[in-house]
């Protein structure tokens, strides 16, 4: 059984943005409009943290790819009181929107922000709603959310490989966020399997998984950036 | 009125217009007889249920479908007749669902029928056999009987297989 797990390439990242986008397409989030915006009413499941660093004249900026790390030991799992978020079999922590009752327990769990709370009815205007992926639950208000990995994905091709009766190949399930990257930056596979690219990647000299001292054995690497 | 009064008023033979789901049998528009078409035409479901087997979601036909045979009456049955006008007048039928999981469930017919080469029969009954619409699901899609079933034949029950 896989493991899945994902390595981000901090070196590659150009911060264009295209992950988010292809994360709302992807996983229906709802679109809030600019004026919401301004009020911080948008959310995303991906987004890019950014740092500058050093005076005007020679700023450096650098821009993190930021999304649930799919812990191997969740924090938000040992707080839902109604078992809505759970460390599924393959490693990807599961949100069931359904069962889910809105107490956030689990957003306030989470050392990495990764969790979101619509508290407005989603809109879904002009002809989105009908142009929404229908492999993805449209959440009402009221329910956290979180990147799930494009689980829809993971099944799919599981699908797939069963129906030609072989393994899932390294490589075959990409989420939208690696699938949009211009600089290939994010890469997704099986950790438990030596030769994938992202077990490889895992096991650069450059990666580390974020707030590791806080023993939740993160399953998201980031590769730092070559000085 | 007291309850009971309140059901017998919502009873089968109520004008009431019908919910799309539980309790009382849901009509059809055209009392389609499927006995004819499978045991007597040999048709398979996918002949007109097209994608049962390849796709997430089987497909109810409609007169696209229907016209490739009924464009002109083959009996006298005043059931093929309507559908007929429904040819000419290029309207499509109103086909009711009978069975419907809830959009934050992920069901796909291909990895059921055709991956797990489960028979139609096995969710949707001895559905040949009709003569008329069926009005109720044989096999309600809860999640107590799709987990009971997984169990049963091994499938997982993690959550995050059905639940996106």
């Amino acid at each position: 059984m896989a493991r899945w797990g994902m390595a981000i390439d901090l070196d590659r990242c150009t911060g264009c943005g295209n992950c988010m986008a292809a994360c709302h397409q992807e996983n229906n989030l709802a679109a809030v409009g600019p004026e919401q915006t301004e009020q911080s009413r948008a959310f995303h499941w991906i987004r890019l943290v950014r740092e500058v660093s050093g005076s005007d004249a020679h700023a450096t900026v650098r821009y993190t790819p930021t999304l649930c790390v799919q812990c191997d030991d969740p924090p938000c799992v040992k707080v839902c009181p109604v078992h809505a978020t759970y460390l599924s079999e393959e490693g990807i922590v599961g949100q069931i929107y359904a069962r889910c009752i809105g107490c956030r327990y689990c957003m306030a769990a989470c050392p990495y922000n990764a969790k979101v709370f619509n508290w407005y009815e989603p809109e879904w205007p002009g002809e989105l709603k009908k142009k929404s992926n229908p492999d993805v639950s449209l959440r009402s208000h009221g329910v956290v959310e979180k990147c799930t990995f494009c689980h829809h994905r993971v099944n799919h091709a599981r699908e797939q490989a069963r129906a030609e009766d072989r393994e899932i190949r390294d490589g075959e399930v990409v989420p939208a966020c690696a699938e949009s990257c211009p600089a290939q930056a994010i890469v997704f596979g099986d950790l438990d399997d030596p030769e994938s690219m992202v077990s490889a990647r895992a096991r650069s000299p450059r990666a580390y998984r974020p707030h590791e001292d806080l023993g939740t054995r993160p399953k998201v690497f980031y590769l730092e950036e070559q000085e | 009125m007291t309850a009971a009064g309140a059901l017998f008023a919502l009873s089968p033979s109520s004008p009431l217009p019908q919910p799309d789901w539980l309790p009382w049998r849901i009509q059809q528009p055209i009392a389609f007889n499927h006995n004819v078409h499978v045991e007597e035409l040999g048709f398979e479901c996918v002949d007109c249920h097209l994608y049962a087997l390849t796709s997430v979601r089987a497909t109810i036909p409609n007169i696209e479908n229907c016209a490739d045979c009924h464009e002109e009456a083959q009996t006298e049955s005043p059931e093929e007749a309507k559908l007929v006008e429904y040819i000419a007048a290029g309207e499509k039928v109103p086909w009711r669902k009978i069975y419907r999981v809830p959009d934050h469930v992920y069901f796909s017919h291909r990895r059921h029928a055709s991956i797990g080469a489960i028979e139609c029969e096995v969710c949707h009954g001895p559905i040949a056999e009709q003569v008329k619409p069926v009005g109720r699901p044989y096999w309600r899609p809860t999640m107590d009987n799709c987990m009971e079933c997984h169990e049963e034949s091994g499938a997982s029950n993690d959550c995050v297989y059905c639940h996106d």
